[in-house]
Formats: C-alpha cells, sequence, structure tokens
C-alpha cells in the first residue's frame, strides 16, 4: 500500500510527476481539500491534519519552544480551521503557506503575551527546547515528496549566509521587527533591512518552482 | 511611501520584520490595487510559508489527531449557530405546525379551517412587507458598503500621505541640524576674524603714533626748508667755550618773519637736572630759550620772535637749572656775534 506513495515525485525542480497524486501525499495541500473542510467534511479534516500537522507542529515547537504549548496551540489552530475553513482564498498563495501564516502568527502572539507576561525569552536559535526534544521518526504519511522539499528547502536556506539566515530566523521564529533585530545584534537599521531583503529574494528564486508548478 | 519603497519592504513583511506604520502604509497600498504588488507579496508569502520545512521535522503528539476528531464530531452533534447549515431539515409541511400549532380538540374543524385561512392570509401580507423592508436594506447596505469603501481608500491616501509628511519633517530635521553645525563654525571663524581685527587695530594705532611724530618731525623740516630758501637770511655763528672746545652752533635769522633757527652741536652730554639756554645780549642778556641735546650731542631751537641781529651785540649759551632762569646762572658754553 504505502509504496504507492513513494512513487509520488516532488513538484520541485529536477523531478517531475510520475503518477496521479496519492490520497495521503504529504505535499502539496490540494486547495480542493480546504473546501471539502469549509462544508464540514470530517474525513477531509482528518486528511488535511495527516498532511500538515507535522509541519506546523514543527512551527509552532519552534516558536514556542515547550511540546505541551505548542500540541495546544496546534489543536487551536485545527479547530479554527475547522470552524473558519472558508476563509482560505486561493487568490492570495497556497494552502501550505496559507496554514504556515496563521499558525505563525498565532504562535508569535502567544509568544508575545507570554513576553509580555515576564516569560524568558530565547536569543538565538541554537538555545530552543526545539532542538533538544528526540528526532524525528517520519511518520506514516511522510514520503519521498515531503522528504525532498525538506531537503530542497533546507539545502536552499543552508546557501544565505550566516548573517542572513540570523536576521530571517529572528524575524520569522521570533516575531522581532527590523528594529529590534538590529539592537538585539548591535548591527545599522539598513544593514538589518538589506539582509532580509537579499535572504528572501534568494530564497524566492530558488524555491519559485515547488509553488509555480504545483 | 512612494510604490518603489513599498515594494522594497515586501520581504520584511512577509517575516513579520516590518513596525506598524510601515504595515500599514503596505496594506493601504496594496487595497488601492497596485498592479504589481500583489503578485510579488504572493511568491514572497510561499517562499515564507516554506521556511519551516527547513527546520528538523516534528510531529505532534499522536493523541491530538483522536481529540480534535472527537471535539469535532461533539461539536457536529451539537447543533450551534456555526453548524445551523448542516442541520437535517424539517419534514415537509411540518413548519406550518411552527405557524398555527394544532387545534385543541374542542374547537370544531370548519372554525379551524377559517382561522387558519385568515391567519395564512395576514402572514401573506406580513411576508410582502417584510420583503420589501429587506430588499430597501440591501439597497441601504449595499450603499453604505459602498461609501465604505470610499472612505477606506480615503483613508488609505491619507495614511500614505501622513508617512509623506513624516518623511519630509525628518529630511528637514536633519537639514536644520546640517544648518546649525555650519552656523557654529561660522560663529567660531567669525570670533577668530574679531581677534585678527582687534590686533590689526593695535597694530593701526601704534602705527598712527609713529606717523604723527614722523608729520610733526616733517613739518619742522618744512619749517626748515622754507626759512632756509628765504634770501633775507643772517647767519651768526657761535663758537664753544672753555668748556666745550669742540661744540659749535649756527643761528639763522630771517629777517621778514623776525623768525630765528638755533641749531648746536658736538654739546657735551646735559648733567641731570641742567638744561642749556640761549642768550641774547642787547644792553643785558635776554632769555631766547632753552634746548636740551639729543643722542647726537645736536640741539635745535626755533624763536618765534628774535630781535634784529644786528642789534645785538653778542650771542651766549649757559648751563642752567631745568626750566631756565631769568638771567644767566652758570657757565657760558656758546659764544658769537654777526
Amino acid at each position: 500500500m504505502r509504496l504507492a506513495h513513494t512513487l509520488y515525485w516532488s513538484t520541485c525542480p529536477g523531478t517531475r510527476r510520475m503518477n496521479p497524486r496519492p490520497r495521503q501525499s504529504s505535499s502539496p495541500i490540494d486547495p480542493a481539500l480546504i473546501a471539502r473542510v469549509a462544508k464540514g467534511d470530517q474525513q477531509a479534516f482528518g486528511q488535511l491534519y495527516d498532511l500538515s500537522s507535522t509541519l506546523l507542529f514543527t512551527l509552532t515547537l519552534r516558536i514556542l519552544g515547550d511540546r505541551d504549548e505548542a500540541a495546544d496551540l496546534l489543536q487551536e489552530i485545527f479547530l479554527e480551521v475547522w470552524r473558519k475553513g472558508v476563509r482560505y482564498d486561493v487568490g492570495r498563495g497556497t494552502p501550505t503557506a496559507w496554514l504556515v501564516t496563521v499558525t505563525r502568527s498565532r504562535a508569535i502572539d502567544r509568544l508575545r503575551s507570554r513576553t509580555s507576561k515576564g516569560y524568558g525569552v530565547t536569543d538565538s536559535i541554537g538555545d530552543t527546547g526545539a532542538t533538544e526534544l528526540p528526532d524525528h521518526t517520519p511518520g506514516p504519511f511522510e514520503i519521498n515528496a515531503d522528504l525532498e522539499q525538506r531537503a530542497l528547502v533546507k539545502k536552499a536556506f543552508a546557501e544565505l549566509p550566516e548573517a542572513q539566515q540570523q536576521a530571517l530566523e529572528l524575524a520569522y521564529y521570533e516575531g522581532l521587527s527590523h528594529q529590534e533585530i538590529a539592537s538585539r545584534l548591535n548591527q545599522p537599521l539598513g544593514t538589518i533591512k538589506t539582509r532580509i531583503k537579499l535572504g528572501m529574494s534568494k530564497l524566492k528564486d530558488l524555491l519559485r518552482p515547488c509553488w509555480e508548478q504545483a | 511611501m512612494e510604490h518603489e519603497q513599498l515594494e522594497e519592504i515586501l520581504p520584511l513583511y512577509v517575516v513579520g520584520a516590518l513596525d506598524r506604520q510601515e504595515r500599514q502604509a503596505l496594506d493601504a497600498h496594496l487595497l488601492s490595487g497596485c498592479p504589481t504588488c500583489p503578485a510579488a507579496l504572493k511568491e514572497y508569502h510561499a517562499a515564507a510559508g516554506l521556511l519551516p520545512y527547513a527546520l528538523p521535522p516534528n510531529a505532534p503528539p499522536a493523541e491530538l489527531k483522536a481529540k480534535l476528531l472527537e471535539t469535532i464530531r461533539a461539536a457536529a452533534s451539537e447543533p450551534d449557530a456555526t453548524q445551523a447549515a448542516r442541520l437535517p431539515r424539517l419534514k415537509p409541511g411540518a413548519w406550518l405546525q411552527h405557524v398555527i400549532p394544532p387545534p385543541p380538540s374542542w374547537i370544531p374543524y370548519p372554525a379551524t379551517a377559517l382561522v387558519a385561512l385568515l391567519l395564512l392570509a395576514g402572514s401573506w401580507f406580513y411576508v410582502l412587507s417584510i420583503r420589501s423592508q429587506v430588499t430597501t436594506e440591501t439597497d441601504q447596505r449595499q450603499r453604505m458598503e459602498t461609501a465604505l469603501h470610499g472612505e477606506t481608500t480615503r483613508i488609505a491616501a491619507l495614511q500614505t500621505q501622513v508617512t509623506e509628511q513624516e518623511q519630509l519633517l525628518v529630511r528637514l530635521r536633519d537639514e536644520v541640524a546640517s544648518r546649525i553645525d555650519s552656523l557654529a563654525e561660522l560663529e567660531r571663524i567669525l570670533a577668530d576674524r574679531e581677534g585678527e581685527l582687534a590686533q590689526l587695530r593695535q597694530q593701526l594705532a601704534q602705527r598712527e603714533q609713529g606717523a604723527s611724530s614722523l608729520r610733526k618731525a616733517l613739518a619742522q623740516r618744512d619749517e626748515m626748508l622754507t626759512f632756509l630758501r628765504s634770501p633775507t637770511v643772517q647767519v651768526v655763528s657761535l663758537a664753544g667755550s672753555d668748556m666745550a672746545k669742540s661744540a659749535g652752533a649756527l643761528l639763522l635769522y630771517e629777517a621778514e618773519s623776525k623768525q630765528a633757527f638755533f641749531y648746536a652741536f658736538n654739546m657735551p652730554p646735559l648733567p641731570a637736572g641742567k638744561t642749556y639756554q640761549l642768550w641774547a645780549i642787547v644792553d643785558k642778556p635776554v632769555n631766547a630759550g632753552i634746548f636740551s641735546t639729543d643722542a647726537g650731542h645736536k640741539g635745535r631751537l626755533i624763536i618765534r620772535t628774535m630781535p634784529d641781529p644786528a642789534k645785538v651785540a653778542k650771542f651766549a649759551v649757559s648751563l642752567e637749572p631745568e626750566g631756565g632762569r631769568p638771567q644767566p646762572t652758570g657757565e657760558i658754553y656758546l659764544a658769537g656775534q654777526l
């Protein structure tokens, strides 16, 4: 049964689609699936969970650094998608990008409210609880397409100079504004803006095939 | 902010690195119907959406899915507002029972039918009036939505304007700061120049003093030159006595102006508190003036009104106490006659 999944090739460059998309491929998510969830299809909801929960949990855990809190937030987000799934707009991006945007924004909100309540703040990526957790074992739905996508994004990100990676991570995962990053790193504001711009432009160029073919 | 500036900050927008003001300006720009920014934004969004794929993957707790499915099933079985669309429909005709409750058994059927008919007619008029009201309200709502859209666009334009004004203010502030700097520099230069000017004034005062003494000396020379050029000048020479053997003097007399110029040379230096005094001896010695000597042992004297030398028996110079005396009291140093 699972063998069929491994025949589904990534939509990213250098690969091509060999057979129709299997029912439970990890990525990308079909906009029609979101539409079914919006209509109250519980089975579609289960599929959406299988396809996106690992990515979204990875994200919430990276931002919040606490498994229980990350799981709590993930549950909240999926319930919100169930209730308000209709809010997804095809014109504004891929379903994955939409889910990631919603999740990141909710996690950053939670991080900020926690910071304002006097919790500690993580200073660099090496300090997060996420990296201390046991390594991920591929789930039943994690297949070649997902692994290849991961490898491609990882490679593209690693191609950026370290300073650009750091600026992007502080903005994206710590929720810091360019001014906050500049004062945190003791660098001129213009330098930080340039790092983010260059980093994102390069990522956009390197990863474009991922969404163009999707 | 201009379109180019806003397009530049799109990458910062998708990673959440903009401050509130920039974010609002960009939102307003996107709402204003920019033809290129939404497409670029979509791509940046897609790229940012892939970022978590670079993280080491972590699966959520296994029980989470079951918990979620259970929650949504429980919610689906409890009818609520959000799931209203998914409620089972009423049986055909059942709705009438909600409008007209079944009649009590003591009312006969024709009466029930009449009441039902009247109620039905009443309801029909009610429905018609509600429908016209709904139409009016829908129109009103559409008008309000249009107005709201207009207002939103106006607010967006105002926000852009405010942002531009703020930038202008910052630029002006910078300019004022630089002007203040150059003003301070000019003040410093001015202070330097004033110092120089004061020095120059001092020098000028000294020069004027020198020039005034030179002018005085020049005037004396002129006077003497005029004096010497006159054809009526007479010369009396005076010779040194034993007191000053090498000394001598000349007295030049100009008859027309009755002026005389006396010039002595090789005079011995004056002892302290002493002066030389010139005498014209007619019947008795008459004071003709006092003089001192300069570094070259020379003495000069101008006599404004001089008696005719022809009537003067003798000219003599004696050493007298400072200020001179009415009659000679000291030694004679020079003597001579016409």
